[in-house]
């Protein structure tokens, strides 16, 4: 029923869009970057001539970030899921019936994660396809591998926050607003605040940790331990709105 | 009065700075139950916490035994909630929406199919929610809250939202329902006229407080007024009916109406009607003169609203 209510047709095939233009993009990105600052020699020129280095380009250089396209896309689900059912009274509808909150919680945070997760792994699937049937040779396992695990964090993470924001607030157009300012902070500080220690905030702490979870130990040791702690802290929001859902949330508050 | 179904006693539930409860204290029995009060009375609230929806503060509450805060799954599964505004999925049909509920309460399609003839709903069942008119709704909650094996449902406003024709409906099917199930009801409302023609007891709420709680022959005792309206053709008929009706207690006559006491009238009934009919009388109508349960909820509030 969940899954029926909140995911339709559309908008799953409209995440689906979205998610193989994000993909293709932040592979490319990833891929031309790591090439350009890498000693190592990636013969990419060779492979791509004319309009395919041009729309290589294009597409790299006009990357959404996997963080703001989950910004979104989340938003969006979340406040569907949880603000609009809340506002709109389908929440009360819900834990009227025998569930237990843990249940009804847990199925719905699992959805919102799952579905979204689903939908970028099919069109992870999907690149190699595209790439080989264009001659790139620019499809690199390593950086979807980077890119699948770097999603399901930043989509635990955004879909937490939201959450906790969506049972406080109750309303869907503060859990959107405060979301996304909260949200892109984060995302933005490092470039406002200029400190080092910002960098290893979330979402920037989970590309360290994909690097360290496939193998990649370039950084300093020290720089793995703050990664760790904030990547655990990042888990707090989660268990804050478990806690308050199950244990102090008013389902009929007016 | 039958079985205890719910008990409350000193329940406090405050939201932020508003005292929304102030020490409740009810008993809710089998039978149709009717909760009144001025809005912000607290009878949502009183709802919630029995269904396990809201957490009280202070105070004791047993509902079928248990606590519903604490075993909530298993005071749900008895009963069966209609909310005042109900929102379902708009794009699922009635049928779907209630296979899914179906499945929560471990029942199979055919009790889908039953409820969905008790509440009238077998035609437009396959239709998309988001089609369905107030009224419709209205009865999809209630086939929802029906589904399974449940032993009390509680409605908040049910009526609200409907129409004359579809109000009247609803207060058949849940009458009906009583007689035919032996389910019992409570029924919060602000429309104090409807809760005549159902209810077996009365609980006022008014400032988080209940005021007073009674059943229907106690506030018709308690309520002591020319209830009954009795409309002839001719002022003769009217005389006729009311020398008849003189001899068995106090009545008054004006015109071509006969106005007489609802504890007389209840006597007296079954021997006017034979009166009536034995003399060829046309009685133009017989309505009553006040609505008992009005005058009781005004009793008990009197001028403390603040219009």
């Amino acid at each position: 029923m969940e899954l029926e209510k909140n995911f339709s047709i559309y908008l799953v095939e409209f995440i689906f869009l979205l998610m193989v233009y994000v993909v293709a993009s932040s592979t490319l990105n990833f891929h031309l970057s790591y090439s350009i600052t890498s000693s190592m020699h990636l013969p990419y020129e060779e492979a791509i001539k004319g309009f395919s280095l041009f729309l290589a380009y294009y597409l790299s250089r006009n990357a959404i970030s996997a963080f703001e396209f989950n910004v979104l896309i989340i938003v969006v689900v979340v406040s569907l899921s949880f603000a609009d059912e809340i506002s709109r009274g389908y929440m009360r509808v819900l834990l009227s019936y025998p569930l237990s909150r843990k249940t009804i919680f847990c199925v719905k945070t699992f959805l919102i994660i799952i579905v979204p997760y689903l939908v970028y792994l099919t069109s992870a699937t999907l690149l190699p396809l595209v790439y080989t049937s264009l001659s790139w040779n620019l499809f690199f396992a390593e950086t979807i591998a980077k890119l699948s695990l770097i999603f399901l964090f930043e989509i635990f993470f955004v879909s937490s926050i939201t959450i906790l924001l969506a049972l406080l607030t109750r309303s869907t157009s503060f859990t959107v607003l405060f979301s996304l300012v909260i949200l892109f902070t984060l995302r933005y500080s490092g470039y406002i605040i200029g400190s080092e220690y910002v960098n290893y905030l979330p979402p920037f702490c989970f590309n360290i940790l994909a690097d360290y979870l496939i193998g990649i130990k370039f950084l300093q040791v020290n720089v793995y331990k703050v990664t760790a702690i904030y990547s655990i802290l990042s888990a707090f929001p989660a268990i804050l709105s478990y806690l308050y859902f199950t244990r102090r949330f008013d389902a009929c508050r007016r | 009065m039958g079985k205890i179904i719910v008990e409350m006693k000193d329940v406090t539930k405050c939201f932020g700075n508003v005292v929304a409860l102030r020490g409740v204290n009810l008993e809710i029995y089998e039978g149709i139950t009717g909760l009144i009060g001025p809005n912000g009375a607290g009878k949502t609230t009183t709802i919630g916490i029995i269904l396990g929806l809201l957490r009280r503060d202070s105070g004791y509450l047993s509902v079928y035994g248990v606590d519903p805060w604490i075993k909530g799954q298993e005071v749900r599964t008895k009963i069966g909630f209609l909310d005042e505004k109900p929102v379902f999925p708009g794009n699922m049909t009635g049928r779907r929406f209630l296979r899914c509920v179906a499945r929560i309460y471990g029942v199979n399609e055919e009790s889908v199919n039953e409820v969905l003839k008790i509440v009238g709903l077998s035609r437009h069942a396959d239709r998309s929610i988001s089609t369905y008119s107030a009224g419709m709704i209205q009865r999809l909650g209630l086939a929802q809250a029906l589904l399974g094996d449940k032993e009390f449902i509680i409605l908040d406003e049910p009526t609200s939202n409907l129409d004359p024709i579809a109000r009247i409906r609803i207060l058949e099917l849940i009458k009906s329902l009583r007689k035919s199930s032996g389910l019992s009801f409570l029924i919060s409302t602000h429309i104090l006229t409807e809760l005549e023609r159902v209810c077996d007891n009365i609980i006022v709420m008014y400032g988080g407080k209940v005021l007073g709680a009674c059943t229907l022959d106690e506030i018709y005792n308690k309520i002591n007024y020319e209830s009954y309206i009795l409309e002839f053709s001719t002022l003769e008929e009217s005389k006729k009916v009311y020398s008849r009706v003189i001899e068995a207690g106090d009545a008054d006559i004006d015109g071509r109406f006969v106005y007489i006491n609802q504890r007389i009238w209840n006597k007296i009934r079954e021997d006017i009607f034979q009166f009536i009919s034995e003399n060829g009388i046309k009685m133009l109508s017989l309505k009553p003169r006040y609505n008992a349960i009005e005058e009781y909820y005004k009793s008990l509030i009197g001028d403390t609203i603040e219009i």
